[in-house]
């Protein structure tokens, strides 16, 4: 049993997103990891899932998002979530930045429940669900 | 003065005398006192003549034959329009003392006469006969070309000073503005290189977390089937990688000075933050077995907290860290009120630096030692907040023996708690 059903990562290193996603399988943390370049693709797919438009298997239960990416970034997919209502998933930020700046324009949205740096462990996604279940939703955004 | 009836001139005096005395009786006294009077007339510094209403020269003295360069028969013959190209220009004046009645006086004129122009200044009186009517006008001049030539020089240097005045302005202006330019280009230099800092610091952050993963992929892989070599290898690549973290992690303290420039200016209590500093470096007082003394004749600043604590958490590491293998570190921490401002001085008995080590200090990545740990990024850094703050640092060191930093604080008055 995953700990998640589906994460949806959204950043565009390939070579991160090859590197986490090599965790979240190998460690059992979710069944399924759909991989997206940027927050504008990421927008259209939770879009789809609230609209119910897609297949509620593809829609993810955690969304692992980066900051600087091209196209759209993290924050503005924070902001264009949160002004159409589409903050019914959770979404932690994983991202190289270690500036205070990125974690406060990110950590202020009420769905955004962690901020971690890459790289990914094991010892960190366990820590998010266990965060996650027991707070439901409670915030907590330590290292 | 007045005319008789015969129309030649008489002063007043002599006007005077026809009535008291009766000339025939004092032929000598007349003859002598006219004599008198014509030689006072002619002897005056001033040029004084007398035009009648139909602008003919009627009478004047020597000196205004002289000015004239005329002779007197022409004078007395020609007309004035003949005489003087200006005639018309003195004829109106002559007019308005005429019908006025009134006297007209410092009428400043420019006379051409044979060869020359020259300036005089002019009262006109109306000449009245003793029937008080205007017959004509009585004038005195002053020859005032000197002074004029005089003045005109000085407007010329008052006009030639004025002009100067305004090149050095206008040349001040634009080296006010050329440096005003060169700041802002400085200013611009400082944001980008803060920026190119910040960008640095995170586009590499990103792949080297990537080397990092592909590492310990491999490693995974490889596991058991790595040879003793490889497994060295993998731990020089862990280390080069770790350097290359700290690396990252000091360029963004750099850019986090910048940000922190902004850090609120409060009161300070520099006791305090040497305790602070003392609790978080406490293992490696202990393990140098330094010792930190401080003096402080001024106590509390006002300063950011953030930056004075990263002033002094810089140069008490720097002191220990580059401390003499001969004796014991000792680091004293003072303030002292001087004419120019605070001064913070920390001073230590470490290894000391060379005068020519002394340039290089503060440049971003020197190191000048190499058998300790360090990136070289605390010196520029420190450098940077006070000088951001207005304050400037300087250092004296004899090596082998101490180094001392001294800090001025500010020279603006924000920066002096009361």
């Amino acid at each position: 049993m995953s700990l998640f059903k589906k994460i949806l990562l959204v950043d565009d290193d390939e070579d991160s997103n090859f590197l986490t996603k090599r965790i979240i399988v190998r460690a059992h943390i979710a069944d399924e990891v759909t991989t997206v370049l940027n927050g504008k693709e990421a927008y259209e797919l939770v879009k789809q899932c609230a609209e119910k438009k897609a297949n509620q298997n593809q829609c993810p239960d955690l969304v692992l998002l980066d900051i600087k990416m091209p196209v759209m970034n993290g924050i503005e997919f924070l902001q264009v979530c949160n002004a159409n209502n589409l903050c019914d998933f959770p979404v932690v930020i994983l991202t190289s930045s270690v500036d205070e700046r990125d974690r406060e324009d990110t950590t202020k949205f009420p769905n955004v429940k962690d901020y971690i740096n890459k790289p990914l462990s094991y010892e960190k996604i366990l820590d998010i669900q266990k965060k996650l279940s027991a707070g439901n939703g409670e915030k907590n955004v330590s290292e | 003065m007045a005319l008789n009836s015969n129309g030649s001139f008489i002063n007043q005096r002599d006007h005077q005398n026809q009535q008291s005395h009766r000339p025939e009786e004092y032929p000598n006294l007349v003859a002598k006192e006219k004599d008198l009077y014509k030689k006072i007339f002619d002897s005056l510094p001033a040029l004084v003549f007398i035009k009648g209403r139909n602008n003919q020269l009627l009478e004047f003295n020597k000196t205004f034959e002289e000015f004239m360069r005329v002779s007197r028969e022409e004078l007395l013959t020609k007309s004035t329009y003949e005489l003087f190209p200006d005639a018309e220009k003195y004829r109106e004046d002559d007019l308005e003392v005429i019908e006025t009645g009134k006297p007209k006086l410092n009428i400043i004129e420019e006379v051409i006469v044979p060869g020359d122009v020259l300036y005089l200044k002019t009262d006109k009186v109306p000449l009245i006969n003793d029937n008080n009517e205007t017959i004509g006008v009585l004038a005195i001049s002053q020859d005032i070309t000197q002074q004029k030539s005089l003045q005109d020089k000085l407007a010329t240097t008052q006009e030639k000073l004025r002009r100067l005045n305004n090149e050095l302005e206008e040349r001040a202006k634009a080296r006010t503005k050329e440096l005003m330019e060169s700041n802002e280009e400085l200013k611009r230099i400082n944001t980008d290189l803060d920026n190119f800092i910040y960008i640095a610091s995170h586009d590499l952050k990103s792949p080297i977390d990537n080397i990092d993963g592909f590492i310990l992929f491999l490693k995974e892989s490889l596991k058991d089937r790595t040879t003793t070599d490889e497994e060295k290898v993998f731990e020089r690549i862990g280390a080069s990688v770790n350097r290359f973290r700290k690396t990252i992690a000091e360029l963004h303290k750099i850019t986090k000075v910048q940000r922190n420039l902004e850090d609120n200016i409060e009161e300070v209590d520099l006791n305090e933050i040497i305790e602070d500093i003392k609790t978080e470096i406490f293992f490696t007082i202990q393990n140098a077995r330094a010792r930190i003394i401080t003096s402080f004749d001024v106590p509390i600043i006002n300063y950011g907290k953030k930056n004075i604590m990263s002033i002094l958490y810089n140069l008490i590491t720097n002191a220990i860290k580059f401390r003499s293998p001969e004796r014991k570190p000792v680091v004293k921490i003072s303030t002292k009120k001087e004419e120019q401002g605070i001064v913070l001085s920390v001073e230590d008995n470490g290894l000391g630096l060379a005068p020519d080590e002394k340039d290089k200090l503060f440049i971003m990545f020197k190191r000048l030692h190499d058998h300790v740990e360090g990136t070289g990024v605390g010196l520029y850094i420190v450098k940077r907040i006070v000088e951001n703050n207005g304050g400037k640092i300087e250092v004296e060191s004899e090596k082998g023996k101490s180094t001392m930093f001294k800090i001025l604080i500010s020279k603006s008055k924000k920066h002096v708690a009361v």
